[in-house]
């Protein structure tokens, strides 16, 4: 009997995703998880003319990597190299500003798209993450700036989530929830996964100057707080989480759900 | 940067070896193709956050399958019915080599399996998806669940009876 059972459910056990289906999810997912890891644009030439082609379409697409490489060829050209060295600067550094100012919001100008646009904030606030661990490894660092720091990350924060918001309204009602959920969930789930890694990150590095030390302890607080704001947002309630540890809690399954009139079949 | 790069890799094969096996699964528990890819999404998501955090997995499957389950579950509790009209065999593609009627007995055969199990309470459609879905061995299944391999066939014992008797009602009518 039991052969017969699995004869019965063996359509099920070879239900697969098509390889459109896969391959959607893989982009999505990858995307997600910041997996991708596009390589830089190709300078050297091709079959097509000047070799410029790939470097333009994944620009089109908005991908961080030919975002920053876009503007970095920009800012070369206008300002002889002090945009290159202005993107390893730090916060109280003389090039800074021209980082933050000026490259930032110009990368984000050139986005083709809205979406685009928040894929480029989440990856900034990435780099004040990166930029928190660096300070804090650096001995002439004062407590402000690890404070400023703090504030710049969750305003960044808070302006993803305010645009998000905004992408529902402007892409109009029933289609653009679907989107704007579907983008909001993939944000703030690499949202996430950047603030836990990072807030391990900063609870495991020692500060090289001790007068910086409670801010930042207030700032890991901080980071670990924002990743748990982040993975409830973009749910369809707020009673969600996408925390592992709550997706690990072993909790009986309910004894009964509501089950439909099975319909009998005909061929 | 090697480490985080040898991860990387690492989960990109998980996923070509994993994705549809947990997407078969939600399918098989949800009903519902779109949700399924949702919750199979998900469930990568959850295991690449552990991945990073963790010095090693010991048995990705074995993660990934409980992972999947508990997301099912808080699926589950937010939606407590699920409803014929989730069924979607429609949506699939349909494959231009096969012949179209064949296509449709297949699709008919897949709506009565799925139909079928999700008549069943909830923990005995659980273990019936993993052991004959998922072909998941009792003690793999005890694993993931963290329960005993006792409690598992009693309710899997239980679930086949229940399916037999569906199987019994429905070739009757």
């Amino acid at each position: 009997m039991i052969d017969q059972i699995k004869k019965f459910l063996e359509p099920l056990a070879q239900a697969r995703l098509t390889d459109d289906e896969k391959e959607e999810l893989r982009q999505t997912l990858f995307r997600r998880l910041n997996l991708n890891g596009a390589p830089a644009p190709s300078l050297t030439p091709s079959p097509y003319g000047f070799g410029f082609g790939r470097f333009f379409s994944a620009l089109a697409q908005g991908r961080p990597a030919f975002l920053t490489a876009a503007v970095l060829v920009v800012g070369i050209f206008l300002g002889g190299g002090l945009s290159l060295a202005a993107e390893g600067s730090l916060p109280g550094g003389l090039l800074y500003p021209l980082k933050t100012k000026i490259n930032e919001p110009l990368i984000g100008l050139l986005s083709p798209n809205p979406t685009a646009k928040i894929w480029w904030q989440t990856e900034v606030v990435n780099r004040r993450l990166v930029e928190s661990e660096q300070l804090i490894a650096e001995v002439k660092t004062e407590p402000a700036a690890i404070q400023n720091l703090n504030r710049e990350l969750n305003k960044q924060i808070a302006k993803i989530q305010n645009d998000l918001a905004n992408l529902k309204t402007e892409s109009g009602a029933a289609e653009g929830t679907t989107v704007s959920r579907n983008v909001s969930r993939s944000v703030n789930a690499k949202l996430e996964t950047d603030l836990r890694h990072h807030k391990k990150s900063l609870a495991d590095k020692p500060a090289a100057n001790v007068k910086i030390i409670p801010q930042v302890e207030q700032l890991t607080r901080s980071v670990g707080e924002q990743a748990d704001a982040v993975a409830k947002f973009g749910q369809p309630d707020a009673a969600a989480t996408s925390s592992l540890e709550n997706s690990m809690m072993m909790t009986p399954p309910p004894e009964t759900i509501t089950k439909p009139e099975l319909a009998p079949a005909k061929r | 940067m090697n480490k985080d790069k040898d991860k990387k890799n690492e989960f990109r094969q998980i996923y070509e070896e994993w994705a549809d096996p947990i997407f078969r699964h939600c399918y098989a528990r949800t009903s519902d193709r779109e949700q399924a890819k949702d919750l199979a999404q998900e469930t990568f998501v959850h295991f690449w956050n552990y991945l990073r955090g963790a010095e090693a997995v010991r048995s990705a499957k074995s993660l990934l399958y409980r992972i999947a389950n508990n997301l099912v579950i808080d699926y589950y509790r937010k939606h407590k019915a699920v409803p014929m009209s989730s069924f979607a065999p429609e949506d699939q593609t349909i494959d231009p080599g096969h012949d179209p009627t064949e296509e449709r007995y297949r699709q008919d055969d897949l709506k009565r399996a799925l139909a079928a199990v999700e008549q069943l309470a909830a923990p005995y459609r659980q273990v019936i998806t993993m052991r004959l879905v998922d072909n998941l061995s009792p003690a793999e299944i005890a694993a993931i669940l963290q329960e005993s391999e006792n409690a598992v066939s009693i309710r899997l014992h239980r679930g086949l009876k229940k399916l037999r008797e569906l199987l019994a009602q429905q070739n009757h009518d």
